[in-house]
């Protein structure tokens, strides 16, 4: 079992992981989204379309993403709740790669054809709500909406998440 | 991430996934998995108890069911809860590694 730091939010309602940029580095996912998935109690389907897409978001970087600079080892990770979705932002500092790109896979038909990449933006479309992608100073930043079955009860932390927003 | 093995009828084995096929519970393993899938004609792989997939665990089964087909065999899922099964089919998987919701099932198909 991969241990990873206590998913606290911050004082805006937030959560944010840094990884090395490998898969042995985003084992310790898993524990974090945990984490979160407690704090906010998620039900079921929200904590499966975040854990999905996170997954493969951080994964394409490790996966796609060629060294850019001294930081490009690292994958920065943030989830902010907002009142009917999650805000999840992927941020890397590898060369430019917008993942939206990525034309549409053809779903195998045969084991023989069947291809073993490409799957995780076509999954990330089918469990957000919207995917957006900037390259800006350096950085690909991919924005994610996960969409709640269930309202979150949010008070303050609405307002701060949409401060956050506004900065980008 | 836990796999245990047992067989399940002449021949044919049933691997019990226990836990998350996310990015570190399939690495945890890989490797296991991998072996069997080499050494086996016949695989069942029990996804019941597994309550997550993503890309990373979808590549390990299709990897492994291409190793059992390569040397004639067949390999099979069994009973994914609904949220596995919606990404396996999301996915495309269930086209090319069938599912099956008995065991009865499952082991008609791999044995055929």
């Amino acid at each position: 079992m991969t241990r990873s730091p206590p998913s606290v939010p911050e004082s805006d309602g937030g959560f944010t992981l840094r990884v090395e940029r490998s898969m042995a580095g985003l084992a310790r996912l898993g524990g974090w989204l945990d984490g979160i998935a407690a704090a906010l109690r998620l039900d079921t389907r929200s904590e499966l379309a975040l854990r999905l897409c996170v997954e493969e978001a951080a994964s394409n970087v490790v996966m796609h993403g060629a060294p850019g600079d001294a930081d490009a080892g690292f994958v920065e990770l943030r989830v902010a709740p907002e009142p009917e979705a999650l805000r999840v932002i992927v941020e890397d500092r590898c060369g430019a790669f917008d993942p939206l790109t990525v034309p549409e896979p053809d779903l195998p038909t045969r084991l023989e054809d069947a291809r073993v990449g490409g799957l995780g933006i076509h999954l990330m479309r089918q469990y957000a709500k919207s995917i957006d992608y900037e390259r800006r100073d350096g950085t690909n930043r991919l924005i994610l909406s996960i969409p709640l079955t269930r309202a979150l009860p949010l008070s303050r932390e609405a307002g701060s998440s949409r401060e956050a927003d506004r900065q980008g | 991430m836990r796999m245990v093995t047992e067989q399940v009828a002449p021949g044919v084995t049933k691997a019990n996934l226990t836990g998350r096929l996310d990015i570190g519970g399939t690495q945890e393993i890989d490797l296991p998995f991998n072996a069997l899938a080499g050494s086996q004609r016949a695989l069942i792989i029990d996804l019941s108890q597994v309550d997550f997939i993503a890309s990373l665990g979808l590549r390990l089964l299709i990897v492994g069911a291409r190793t059992v087909q390569r040397k004639g065999g067949r390999m099979a899922l069994l009973a994914p809860p609904i949220e596995v099964e919606s990404v396996l089919i999301s996915s495309g998987t269930d086209n090319v590694v069938p599912i099956w919701r008995t065991l009865d099932d499952a082991i008609a198909a791999v044995s055929a």
